[in-house]
């Protein structure tokens, strides 16, 4: 049984009186100990998918089972909200500024468990000790920390309660190179050492590759692609995942490397494929249907070709 | 073209750039790269001469076509501001004046430059100049307000604005930042298209290396408010000479999965000032010859030079 299992996930939002579909269709499923990234543009729905897995949004339509229990019901909800742990873009905003840093970080347990002051004292500092952060950092106002250390308590935070899923919304997007790479050995080791599994959202298909055991690929609310990080990197199978990825600038001067000219992306498809305007290899087939995910060779893809 | 000597930079006294010299020829796009806070915005603020009050230029000239920027009048200076010299700042929702439609900030742009002109000729350049930077509809962002565009669509339309007289010299903070990798990807052409079409010299800050790579030339690397390494890009990023450099191109993940590296320990702090150099907390090679002085420039290639004392017999 996979720990999230996610069916026919659909929300529509209306914009400009006009609804449109920002999670359409989408089917995700996550073992234990798994890594798996959710790639795109913004606007793609990749963050509405996170916060409709975390009830943080109502669906409109789908299933989401969280290990073979329907977290939609509200009995089955509150207990596994404790399962299930967010870590947001924006470190410092992520934070009551009233509270000092101990303190928030209990936050983390105070509603799901009732335990003593000590041992609730006894296992923030545990878990502030797991992220590197050292007793000076106590009683520490959230103003007064940089970005990396306040998404470091951040994960101090969600591990408190021994999760079994974390969901990291751009957890390292606001962090410098540097301090990115801290802060994803440390999910690494966390994952190692606690099994953790981790639904990670991103926008950085470089970090999706040192980061996701397997990555899906959404466009326009839909999964276009998913499979093992690496093949998909290596050859990508839908025409879309092949553009997304050879827009990644590398950090090499390579003389053969030429920037890609794509079609100025206008509004996508409103039936068919919604990537077909721009596809080279769209059909008449294209325009009419919506390809369904496909699967070859443990990879699928939403595509006819 | 743009010659910069030894320019320093205090903010409320606390000195933020330290002595940066470098030099651009027409054509040239150079990169900036380093961690928040090592003075890479402030030094591109300090070249436009747009500090606030609480900073000053302690030192230093800032030639920009023979003329020394650090002691022209502000008339003057605003008359190069958006004509010969245009920037891009980071926060590019700010940017734009909230009170106008997207169209008249580029009818102000050119007017304060050619005087009188006809305002459907700028709206038709600016729409010519927002479809090349990959907008859908250019003429409905034309009548848009700022406040009614995303982050990403503010961004390009601040380079449009930027672009639209052709300036000699660019400064852009973090012009790409903001940005889907499908459009930064477009937006880094367009730029290369300017330079190609105009000769327009860039200085760009950046914390992406794809962007140092695939854009500029030249790349210096920024460190406690120095220059730490300088070269053409080919050189720096395949022979990091600074330690500095080297642990910041291992910290950025790559494709083929590797683990990306962190720098231990924090980036220094303005306000207790090092007697030598400021990477030696954090560096390996460290002896206690870089604590004591700040390292002397050491070449490398003639178009390479590095801040630190390691290289000297290496």
């Amino acid at each position: 049984m996979a720990l999230l299992e996610v069916n026919g996930l659909y929300k529509a939002f209306t914009k400009d009186k006009v609804k449109f579909a920002a999670v359409n269709q989408v089917d995700l499923t996550l073992e234990e100990g798994e890594c798996l990234g959710l790639v795109g543009e913004s606007g793609c729905g990749k963050s509405t998918t996170a916060q409709l897995i975390a009830q943080l949004l109502k669906e409109d339509r789908g299933e989401i089972w969280f290990q073979g229990k329907d977290l939609r019901k509200p009995a089955n909800l509150k207990l596994l909200r404790r399962d299930i742990q967010m870590i947001f873009q924006n470190p410092t905003d992520s934070f009551d500024p009233r509270y000092n840093l101990l303190s928030s970080v209990k936050q983390g347990l105070r509603y799901f468990e009732k335990c003593g002051k000590e041992e609730l004292d006894q296992r923030a500092k545990e878990a502030m000790a797991f992220v590197g952060l050292k007793e000076s950092y106590y009683k520490r106002p959230i103003h007064k920390m940089s970005g990396g250390e306040c998404q470091r308590a951040a994960i101090a935070r969600a591990i408190i309660a021994s999760p079994k899923l974390i969901i990291c919304d751009e957890a390292t997007s606001a962090l410098d190179v540097s301090v990115q790479a801290q802060i994803v050995a440390l999910l690494k080791r966390l994952k190692q050492e606690k099994n953790m599994s981790y639904l990670f959202i991103t926008h950085d298909l470089t970090l999706a590759a040192s980061m996701c055991d397997r990555i899906a690929v959404m466009y326009q609310g839909r999964i276009v692609e998913t499979g093992r990080t690496l093949e998909i990197i290596r050859s990508p199978v839908h025409p879309y995942t092949q553009m997304l990825l050879s827009c990644v600038l590398p950090a090499k001067v390579d003389p053969d490397f030429a920037i890609a000219d794509w079609e100025i992306l206008r509004e996508p498809a409103e039936q068919g494929c919604a990537f077909y305007p721009y596809c080279s290899k769209a059909s008449a087939q294209c325009r009419e249907k919506t390809p369904a995910l496909k699967e070859t060779d443990g990879r699928q893809a939403a595509c006819f070709y | 073209m743009l010659e910069i000597n030894e320019l320093s930079v205090s903010y409320y006294d606390v000195e933020t750039v330290k002595g940066v010299s470098l030099s651009l020829e027409a054509g040239q796009i150079a990169g900036l790269v380093g961690e928040s806070g090592c003075g890479k915005s402030t030094f591109l603020r300090a070249v436009m001469m747009l500090l606030d009050e609480e900073s000053r230029i302690d030192g230093g000239s800032i030639f920009f076509e023979g003329q020394d920027l650090t002691q022209m009048k502000e008339e003057q200076l605003r008359r190069l501001r958006g004509n010969e010299i245009a920037m891009v700042f980071q926060n590019a929702a700010l940017a734009g004046n909230p009170m106008k439609r997207v169209r008249h900030q580029f009818y102000e742009t050119v007017a304060s430059h050619y005087g009188k002109v006809s305002k459907q000729e700028c709206y038709a350049k600016g729409e010519e100049l927002l479809r090349t930077l990959h907008f859908s509809d250019p003429k409905r962002v034309m009548k848009s307000y700022p406040f009614e565009l995303s982050g990403g669509m503010n961004q390009r339309v601040a380079l449009a604005v930027a672009m639209v007289n052709h300036p000699k010299l660019m400064l852009a903070d973090e012009p790409t930042s903001a940005l889907d990798v499908t459009v930064q990807a477009q937006v880094v052409k367009r730029m290369k298209e300017l330079r190609d079409q105009f000769g327009t010299a860039m200085l760009v800050v950046t914390h992406n290396m794809g962007v140092v790579a695939q854009l500029c030339d030249l790349v210096g690397v920024m460190y406690g408010g120095r220059i730490v390494e300088w070269g053409m890009v080919q050189e720096v990023l395949e022979q990091p000479s600074h330690p500095y450099t080297r642990a910041l191109i291992e910290a950025i993940p790559d494709m083929s999965g590797a683990d990306p590296k962190g720098i231990p320990g924090v980036p220094p702090d303005f306000t207790k000032p090092l007697p030598g150099c400021d990477f030696a907390p954090r560096c390996p090679y460290a002896s206690s010859a870089c604590q004591e002085r700040v390292p002397e420039k050491c070449t490398v290639s003639q178009t390479h030079w590095v801040l630190c004392s390691h290289r000297k017999g290496a």
